[in-house]
């Protein structure tokens, strides 16, 4: 039965997570277009609304020949979040007390695959760019450990439910408000991410990025969306409040207001993401992760100690 | 024997060809890259790829024909490489222009610099992956293309010029439109220096980046944009005064190092949003004062010119521009030449990438401006 559950659960997470797809890149693309001074998508469907379905379609169409490891591979690696991605209090399937860290586990497993798959074909620059991936993964991935650490230490232990039922519903009782340093967190864990998954002003040309092109190439995009959001769903629970609508039960109702919740906090974040994106420009590799050693990490470490300086002030 | 441990660690260079269609060159040419890790250790250019043959057909069509073929020379800013034939051939003729003329073909070619600098931001924020200073100045010369278009009826390639003056008198009206848009362009300006050139990231990519000192673009021979933002004050106009530049205020923008050093990508930049704002100042005075007269001297000349030769030089947006015209009295030219500034910062290229990055290719390239039509003709 619980094999079943789990099925269940995994074709609803990628049946919410189409739509949402959807709604996200065409909000983004007008949101860009409009930061560009010029018209956005207005071609197919109601005021360019199913634009994004006619691209898709049209990826679909080209380049007929998948590259079946990459997608075995990338499907099981983001997929795999399926069951402890925090979208409501029943929607948690899997937990731990080190839970957290599986976020950053994942992107590593994520980044350790890029670099594989850019050495698949023995060419020069895919080695690079999965080199590069790599790189960019590391760099990105440690401070998002640090964060965590020192918001653990802060919480008082590293499960993802415990993280979430001990905020509250208001602001302000998030984490990233109801504590100085849970906002030094916040902005190091959610940029950490953007980092890791190569979202602009760090869009690195790398890995699985690394000339694609048609169908596989709608891959890459679907496992780039699928990853940011999955981190901002992540962080939208450790540091907003999670799924807290201040409504008890465990109805059906209160299953999509929680839902719900969790994915206007996710808009908000990616609405900020692609504000950033419209008035920025691409960073070089070295300056993406030199952005991470020399502003994330000691961010990061400036949450660490803070956060055991409090520890040991609180006894 | 001793044998050093890093020895296995050594790599041999690697070749790169990037080209002759790749999304970090300015046109058609090929870079044969040798790195070293990420870094160019050597450099070969090869270009020709759009070599259309123009000084040929020019020689081969009378001498007003030519001009249309002067203006393909680099269509986005046609109105320099027709303005240096011109000169050449009225030096043959010997032919006095009206003032009114001189003016509105000071006027074209300072809309014209403006266009084509704005286009220079366009390509520089696309090598960035800057998409909204890419728009914003696109935006910005579709201004000016419009105002080239109710003067000429189009946009590229304007053939507004003339032996002994311009094809078409400006109307109170277009004046009027110019006058506005240069008040539009000063706000724009602002915003563009705000969005681009004071930006954190932006400084942070591109300073100190493609250094060029003073001396060295002496010594490679580079003018314009490029060799002012090396701080070398070199400028046709000034040097070798043409139209009406001589009695307008204005000055020779350098660059400062504002984000660097002096003569990096930024500074490049920089001297040519200066540049826009002193064309601004210029295209107000010579609204201001245009006279009322001809527009074309009279008569106009049709007809074939005396034996002999004329040297015209203008103050391209990309830096010198020269026309050598030989006349042996016939019906067409017996020799056209254009020397052009991209052709000269190709000549140097090998130079000047050598030891930089090969992801700031496409960054240094379109810092310099290079324009393919006109280097290959």
């Amino acid at each position: 039965m619980m094999g079943v559950e789990w099925a269940l659960q995994f074709f609803a997470v990628l049946g919410l997570f189409l739509p949402v797809a959807a709604v996200f890149s065409f909000v983004h693309r007008r949101v860009a277009a409009a930061a560009h001074a010029r018209s956005g998508p207005n071609r197919l469907g109601p005021r360019g609304a199913l634009q994004g379905v006619g691209d898709i379609l049209k990826l679909l169409q080209k380049t007929p020949r998948l590259e079946m490891g990459f997608w075995v591979g990338s499907s099981a690696l983001t997929f795999g979040t399926i069951a402890f991605l925090p979208l409501g209090s029943q929607g948690l399937k899997v937990d731990s007390e080190l839970s957290v860290f599986w976020t950053v586990a994942f992107v590593l497993a994520m980044s350790f695959w890029e670099g594989l798959m850019g050495s698949r074909r023995r060419q020069f620059a895919r080695w690079l760019a999965g080199l590069r991936g790599l790189a960019q993964g590391l760099s990105a991935m440690f401070p998002a450990f640090l964060a965590l650490v020192a918001q653990g230490a802060i919480v008082g232990g590293f499960s993802i439910q415990h993280w979430v039922e001990r905020q509250g519903a208001s602001p302000l009782g998030w984490a990233c408000v109801e504590h100085p340093l849970g906002a030094v967190n916040f902005l190091v864990f959610w940029w950490s991410g953007i980092l890791a998954w190569g979202w602009s002003p760090f869009e690195t040309f790398r890995g699985l990025w690394a000339r694609q092109g048609g169908i596989n190439y709608a891959m890459v995009a679907w496992v780039r969306f699928y990853g940011m959001v999955s981190w901002l769903v992540f962080t939208a629970a450790f540091f907003l409040g999670g799924w807290k609508a201040g409504l008890e039960g465990g109805t059906l109702m209160l299953e999509a207001v929680e839902l719900l919740v969790v994915l206007l906090k996710v808009l908000a974040l990616y609405l900020a993401m692609v504000f950033v994106q419209s008035f920025s420009l691409r960073l070089r590799a070295d300056q993406a992760t030199t952005f991470s050693w020399e502003v994330l990490v000691p961010a990061s470490l400036v949450g660490v100690v803070g956060s055991l300086l409090w520890v040991l002030g609180r006894g | 024997m001793d044998i050093s441990p890093w020895e296995d660690l050594k790599t041999e260079p690697t070749q790169l060809s990037l080209g002759p269609y790749h999304r970090a060159l300015p046109g058609p040419m090929v870079l044969k890259l040798q790195m070293d890790g990420e870094r160019m250790v050597d450099v070969e250019v090869e270009t020709g790829f759009l070599h259309r043959g123009i000084e040929a057909t020019m020689q081969a069509q009378t001498w007003d024909a030519a001009l249309v073929f002067a203006d393909r020379l680099e269509p986005e800013a046609s109105v320099f490489a027709e303005w240096a034939y011109v000169q050449a051939v009225e030096q043959i003729h010997q032919i006095e222009v009206p003032p009114r003329a001189e003016q509105i073909r000071t006027l074209l070619a300072e809309m014209s610099r403006i266009s084509s600098h704005l286009a220079f931001f366009a390509r520089l924020a696309k090598a960035c992956e800057f998409s909204t200073a890419m728009h914003f100045a696109l935006r910005d010369r579709e201004r000016w293309l419009d105002l080239f278009e109710l003067q000429s009826g189009v946009r590229f390639c304007v053939h507004a010029l003339r032996v002994g003056g311009v094809g078409h008198d400006v109307s109170d009206g277009f004046v009027d439109r110019v006058l506005d848009t240069c008040d539009l362009m000063q706000v724009r300006l602002k915003e563009l220096r705000d969005l681009v050139l004071f930006h954190a990231a932006f400084m942070q990519r591109v300073g100190y980046l493609a250094v060029l000192p003073q001396d060295r673009a002496q010594a490679l021979g580079l003018t314009g944009p490029n060799a002012r933002g090396s701080q070398l004050s070199v400028d046709v106009r000034k040097q070798h005064p043409h139209g009406v530049y001589e009695r307008l205020q204005w000055e020779v923008p350098l660059g400062v190092g504002e984000s660097g050093l002096p003569g990096d990508v930024h500074d490049r930049a920089w001297v040519r949003a200066e540049e826009i704002e002193q064309s601004l100042l210029m295209i107000r005075q010579v609204c201001e004062r245009l006279t009322v007269g001809p527009f074309q001297a009279k008569p106009a000349s049709t007809s074939a010119p005396p034996s002999g030769e004329g040297l015209g030089r203008v103050e391209s947006p990309r830096g010198r521009l020269f026309c050598h015209v030989v006349s042996s009295g016939k019906e067409q030219p017996m020799r056209v030449q254009f020397q052009t500034p991209s052709q000269q910062v190709l000549a140097v290229l090998p130079e000047l990438l050598r030891g930089e990055r090969i992801e700031d290719v496409g960054v240094i390239l379109a810092s310099f401006d290079i324009s393919i039509a006109e280097a290959d003709r």
